[in-house]
Parts: C-alpha cells; structure tokens; sequence
C-alpha cells in the first residue's frame, strides 16, 4: 500500500523581476507502507526541499503530496521529520529528557510526556543520560536524542534529512545501525534524503536517484540486498559492490555534465 | 574576597575626591569632602527619609520597567512573527524612537498629569525601545529548524512562540533589559525632578535648592551605588535564567 | 464610600460657614505648585497649623524645580493653585490665559535688605548698571521678576539694560559661576544670597539691591487659579483664601523669632544657622490693582508690553485687601 505518495510535485521560486525559478519539475514518487526508501542526489540538488515538502512544512508550487491517502497541507501526525543539524533542533535550555518530552508535552502534559519519554531514550541507548543537557554529549548522542524525540511522538513515518552527515564515519556506522534496528522493531515507514551512496545501499530498500536542478526523478533501483543487514558484511556483498558501482558512476558523471 | 585593581582605583579617585576638598585644591561650598557627604548620606539614612524616597523611585521604575519591558518584548514578537504588524506600525515606531525622552515629557504632563502615571510612562518608554530592538534581533536569529521542529511535531504556533521562539531569544532580550534597566533609574529621577515631592529625584531638587550640597552628593553616591547594584543583581538573575546559554557558549568553545 | 463622599459634599453646599465639621469628614483636597524658596513659608505655616484641615481642605504640595511646570500645569488642570512670579503671570495673562489672583504671596521691604541681592567679585570695579553694560549678568531665568528687578536696577544706576548680556543660571549653580568668572554678576534670591556670603563671602560683595532700590515694597509673587475653577468652585476658593491668609498672620506674628526660621527650614531643608543670616520677604494678604499696574508698566519699560486686560479684573475676592 502506498504510505506516502508525490504526485507531479513543482517547486518554484520567486525571482527579483524575472520570471519565477523552477528548482523542482513534476516529480512524481511514491513510498510503501513498511518500506525503506533513500533518496539520492548530488549536493544542491533540492533533496531538503522534496523531504520538506512530503512533510507538510514546505507548500508545493503546483502537484499533491498525500499521507495515508489524505493530502497533505501541513505537517501530518502520522510523519515526523528528522533535521540534519540536532545542534539546531535540540533546544539547549531542556535536559535531553525534556527534549524528548517535547515532541509530546502539548498533547499529553508535562508529566505524562517526561515519563513517557524513557521508552525512545532507552530505545536509542541514552538510558541514564535523561538529566543531561544537549552540549554536554558528542554530536552522535545528540543525534540519537532527535531520533527519540522523533520516536516520542509514535509515528507511523519517518522523514530524515541527511541525519549523519555532521558525524564522524564511525559514529554514522552506528548510527546507521541504529536507524535500521529500529525501523525493523517499529515497522516504521521511512524516506530518507542523503549524498552518500554507501549510506543510500546499506539502508534502503529502494533508492531513487535525483538530478540537478531543476530536480526531476533519474532513476529508480531496486536494492535487493538480504537483511539484516550486517555493517561489514553487506558493503562486501557482490549486489553492494554492483550497485555503488553504478550509483558512483551516474553521479560523477552528472557532477562533470 | 580579593581587592581587584578596579577596586582599587576607586578608592583612589574616592581618596582624591576628599583631598581635593579638604586640602582646597577645589575651593567651593559645593565641593564638600566625601567624609561630610557620606555623613550626610547616613543622617537622612537613618532617619528613614532617604530609604522611603528610594524605595518610591524603585517602585516607580520597577513598574517602568514591567510596563516598557512586557510592551517591547510583545511588540518584538509580535513583528518578528506577524510581518503585517511590521508594516502597519514598524514606520511609527522607527519614528518616535529617535525623538529624546525629555522631549516628550510635556505632551505626557499634558495627558497623564505629573503623578505616577506620567512618571512610570517616561520610564516605560524609555526602556520600551532597547528592549524591543533586542527582541525583534533574538527572535530573528532563532533557528529556522528549531521553529520547523516545534510545527512537525505539531505544536501551535502560540506555543512555539512561548515555548521555543521566546527561550531561544531570552539572551538577547534580557541584554535588552540590561541597557534598558540603568537607562530607567535615570530616567525614573530625571522624572521626579520635574514635579513632585516623592522619590530620590525630588530630594535632589530640595536639597539644591537649599544649598546643601553634601546631601546633594550624597545622594549621587547613593545612585551610583545603587545603579552598580541594580546591575549586579541583574546579571546574577541573568546567569540563573540562561545558565545554559553561558554553559553552552563555554562548552563550544 | 459614595455615600460618605455625598454626605460630604451635601454637607458642603448646606453649611459652608460651618467649617470646624469639615475637619471630621473628608478634606477636599487641593494640588498646589510651590517653589522651595521662602516666599510660601505661609502655605506651610497654613498646613502645619491646621488652617486648611479647619476648613476642609487637604493640601497637596508639589514642588517643581524654578517653577517650570507650574503655569503650564495650572492650565492643564494638574494643579488647583499655583505660586508663581508676578512677571510669568502677567505674561500668561497677556497670551490670554485665565489667571485670576487669589492670593498675595511676597513683596519687597520698603527698605534694604530685600529678597533679592546684586552680587560681583571684590575688585571687579564693578558698581553701577553703567559698569555692567558689555558683561554678563547672571539671572536665574529670563523674562521673571528676578530678571525685571534687575534690568530696573541696571537702569537706576545709569546703564542701558540692552547693553547688560543676560545668562540664564539656576539659583543654586550662581555663587560657583559668578567666583569661577563665567559670569560678572549675579542676581541672587534669598536664601541664596546669604549662602553665597556665607562660603564666597571673601570672594564676592553686593553692590544693590534690586528690588528695595527700583521698586520699594513693589510686588513679588502670587497665587493663582484659573478664572472658570473660582467661578465654578467659589466657596472653596474663600475657604482656601481664609487658611491661607490664617497662615500670612501667623508668620507675620513670628518675624524675628525662632519659630518661623524652623517652619522655613523645615519644608526648606535651608540649614537653620543659614536662615539666621537671611532677608524675609515681607507676606501680603492682597493683590492691588496699583502694584500690578507698576508691574505691567516696568514690564512694558523693558519690553515686555502689550495688551494687558484692566488689573482689578484679574483680582479674585479672596486678594482684596
């Protein structure tokens, strides 16, 4: 069943006097319900402003977003977006526990929400790290304390912004690790946005590939890799190998285009 | 507690304060010594006089300041997040910001009579900008993510306003408040100068006009110290409110 | 609460001459604009007295610094009376504003010393209006009695007042200005006058007396109300009248005595030993059509003329003598 769907989505902006610049033509695209989908595209290539229109934060100049068959005006609850800078979604005045919190204190109250935020802390490994504030942890913990403030707030989708790009590569190894544990516990539905092909293999089920701006769909490849997928293993198996292959290619290759 | 060399040049300059007088180098009844001024100052101390004026003219800015504070920080939100309230009355306000707070005492005697309410408006007005400026700044330079953050996990806009925009923008506009509160004890005795019998303003008027300069001085010491007080205890309220502002510029540091 | 304020004020309409009831019940309370000099030291005899409490009224001091705001806060309705100078009156009235006198407040001695001193360095050579034409003389603000006073004097002593350059110093800021050579004479009020004497006495000398010299017994100050308010509120105003003029008896029956400098120095904050050392005004009751004529004349003498409504239509009841 199809979770999320774009249909012929453009995005336009206004220029000074001129006629208005057109970042995104008629991209049409579609994530199952329980799917693992990455969307892959050199830098600039307007993959933020795609994910941020498929979370309702972001209005499409013409086309449909639709969640759940309903279309989408603004932000749905059953999506939650994951920004790529945590230094700027965390709020550095709240504990990390009261960061979590937040993503559910307006509907459940202050107490309901704190108590209720232990589950996604212990979930991604911050158990006991609930009375620290957001600067005393390293760029890794701090990501992972968005991913539960995310997962606080129970949604069926996540919508993630290149979420390890500011993290050093091993911690993103983790990190990666993290997400597809979780996906596979929660069954969540997810889309994620990303420059890095190796992330885009070893996560998704289904990738698509972007072009540059004006953005429009280039390709769409099927993984077919075995899960679950061990770290190490996977990025020796002959599929992974073949595919980066591929994805490296076509990607330089428009870079130089 | 350790004598600092700030410390130390004012006692420098205090001891030359009362040199300068006793030894004649300014020769002028209106020079005393500090030793006579401080006398002075203790006198109307104890007699209670001083300490009810002074707490008239905090009463007086303390309700300045909350009147001119709570108006700018919602003025400042409101034109940061409401363009339109921006266009409708950002003219207006660039307008009257210019003009000097003892121009419009008259028209405020006029209409607000020269009790209280007249003089808290001065004070109200006069801390109305710095904070409003401050505020329009730290609502500005909040996060766009942080604010998208609040909307995808759906919260109202009043309770990102309250909850995410007014925290993020705290340091600024409490560095706001700082310009905006030695501002006020000036403006608040300025103020109390013009008309009245109440607060330190008016006893600094009486005491000119009876040519008693010690208690004239003294009560300039008085508001030295007190504006240096008034200072420190705001800082220290500052440190508590956004402690983690302070410790999270140190920790990325 | 409304009915006790109506009781009051039925009580008020009904037995006016009944005045000692009133010192039970609520005081009408009036806002005066005073000056801290000593020319109101009746006012606050009146207060301290109880003369205003016997007839009902509780009186509301504000003291603005020169009197700056206390014309201009009469006709805005923030003051009931005002005490001012004769000449900024005048001038008020002259633009057409409703000032009606409703007491007399000081007036010069018919003799040395007065109020008001002409001070100037010992060995300026200084002595005459004549000597002063070219220099700066000192006056606490332009356009007012002080300054009138002191353009008379100029005149009497042979010099041309347009050749005198004015400077506007305050009072308290004079005795500095006139020892330190930013100005070569100086108007002084009293008590500043015997302060100035008192610390730059080896300094500084009086060479006249402006008042006493031009204008023996001339007008100084008054009390003032606006036209509408008496006509509307007569019966008050009588009653304010009465205490008030209660007050110029009981000072006048102090002169010289221990009593009357405390009272000054007690809403004047002027050191006592100072006040021993200090000329009084002396404290008319009334406002005579003759003086103010004499001051809309010496106004007009030094440019201050125009049309000038018939005196005695400015006197309320209360300032006949």
């Amino acid at each position: 069943m199809r979770f999320l769907e774009l249909d012929e989505v453009t995005k336009e902006y206004p220029t000074r006097g001129g006629p208005p610049a057109r970042v995104m033509d008629r991209v049409s695209l579609s994530v199952q319900e329980g799917e693992f989908l990455a969307v892959l595209g050199p830098s600039g290539c307007g993959k933020s402003t795609l994910l941020q229109m498929a979370a309702g934060l972001l209005p499409p100049t013409s086309g449909a977003v639709r969640i759940a068959g309903r279309p989408v005006n603004a932000p749905p609850p059953e999506a939650v977006y994951v920004f790529q800078q945590y230094s700027r979604s965390l709020l550095p005045w709240r504990s990390v526990r009261d960061n979590v919190a937040f993503a559910t204190e307006h509907r459940l109250g202050r107490r309901r929400a704190r108590e209720a935020a232990d589950e996604p802390l212990k979930l991604v490994g911050l158990e006991g790290f609930g009375d620290h504030f957001p600067w005393q942890l390293s760029g890794g913990m701090q990501q992972r304390v968005a991913i539960a403030r995310a997962l606080a707030a129970e949604p069926a989708m996540l919508l993630m912004d290149e979420p390890f790009s500011a993290v050093d590569a091993l911690t993103r190894l983790d990190l990666q690790s993290l997400v597809l544990d979780i996906w596979s516990r929660r069954r969540l539905t997810v889309m994620l946005v990303t420059h890095d092909v190796e992330e885009a293999i070893q996560l998704a089920d289904r990738i698509i590939v972007l072009t540059n701006r004006p953005t429009t769909v280039a390709e769409e490849i099927a993984v077919a890799l075995p899960r679950p997928r061990d770290p190490i293993a996977t990025r020796e198996h002959p599929r992974f190998l073949e595919l980066r292959h591929h994805l490296l290619e076509r990607l330089l290759a428009r870079h130089a285009g | 507690m350790r004598i600092t060399s700030g410390t130390w040049l004012i006692l420098g300059l205090l001891a030359l304060w009362e040199a300068s007088a006793r030894l004649g180098w300014v020769d002028s009844p209106n020079w005393p010594a500090l030793s006579q001024v401080l006398a002075a100052l203790a006198a109307d101390m104890a007699t209670g006089e001083l300490p009810a004026r002074i707490c008239g003219s905090l009463w007086r800015m303390g309700a300045g300041l909350a009147a001119g504070g709570l108006a700018g920080v919602l003025t400042g939100l409101a034109f940061a997040l409401i363009p339109l309230t921006a266009r409708l009355f950002g003219v207006v306000v660039e307008l009257l910001r210019p003009i000097p707070v003892p121009a419009v005492i008259p028209p405020l005697v006029l209409f607000l009579g020269l009790d209280d309410p007249m003089k808290i408006t001065v004070v109200a007005l006069t801390v109305f900008f710095p904070v409003l400026t401050n505020t329009l700044q730290g609502v500005q330079a909040v996060e766009p993510d942080s604010i998208a953050m609040g909307r995808t996990f759906g919260i109202g806009p009043l309770r990102r306003a309250g909850f995410i925009i007014l925290p993020a923008a705290l340091p600024a506009i409490l560095a706001g408040f700082r310009v905006a509160l030695a501002l006020a004890l000036v403006v608040t005795v300025v103020a109390e100068m013009i008309a009245g019998e109440q607060g330190i303003g008016s006893y600094l008027v009486l005491m000119q006009f009876a040519g008693r300069a010690p208690e004239m001085y003294g009560v300039i010491v008085l508001l030295a110290a007190l504006g240096y007080a008034l200072n420190r205890g705001f800082v220290a309220l500052e440190r508590r409110l956004i402690a983690w502002w302070y410790a999270a510029g140190r920790e990325a540091a | 609460m409304s009915l006790t304020r109506r009781t009051a004020l039925a009580a008020a309409l009904a037995t006016p001459l009944a005045a000692p009831a009133f010192a039970q019940g609520a005081l009408t309370r009036m806002r005066v604009s005073v000056i801290p000099v000593l020319d109101v030291a009746p006012l606050h005899a009146a207060i301290r007295e109880g003369f205003f409490a016997a007839e009902g009224i509780e009186i509301d001091t504000s003291t603005t610094a020169g009197g700056a705001t206390g014309l201009p806060g009469l006709v805005a309705g923030q003051f009931r009376v005002v005490f001012s100078n004769v000449v900024s009156i005048m001038l008020g009235v002259r633009e057409g504003l409703d000032f009606r006198f409703v007491s007399g407040a000081s007036r010069a001695k018919d003799s040395p010393p007065d109020i008001l001193a002409l001070l100037v360095r010992k060995g300026s050579g200084i002595r005459t209006g004549r000597d002063l034409e070219g220099k700066r003389l000192a006056s606490n603000t332009r356009n007012n009695i002080v300054w009138l006073r002191g353009m008379a004097w100029v005149e009497k002593t042979g010099g041309d007042w347009r050749r005198v350059n004015t400077v506007e110093v305050p009072f308290p800021q004079m005795a500095d200005a006139l020892a330190g050579g930013q100005v070569d004479a100086a108007i002084f009020s009293e008590p500043f006058v015997a302060a100035a004497l008192e610390t730059h006495g080896d300094r500084l000398e009086r060479i006249g007396w402006p008042m006493s010299e031009t204008a023996p017994g001339g007008t100084n100050a008054q009390y003032v109300a606006m036209a509408d308010d008496l006509a509307r509120n007569g019966d008050l105003f009588d009653r304010f009248g009465r205490a008030l003029h209660k007050g110029v008896d009981w000072v006048n029956e102090r002169q010289g005595q221990p009593a009357l400098l405390e009272l000054i120095s007690a809403f004047s904050r002027v050191p006592l030993a100072r006040l021993q050392n200090t000329a009084l005004p002396a404290y008319p009751k009334a406002v005579t059509s003759a003086e103010l004529d004499e001051i809309v004349a010496t106004m007009t003498r030094y440019g201050l003329g125009g049309r000038y409504p018939a005196s005695a239509s400015l006197i309320f009841r209360t300032a006949r003598g």
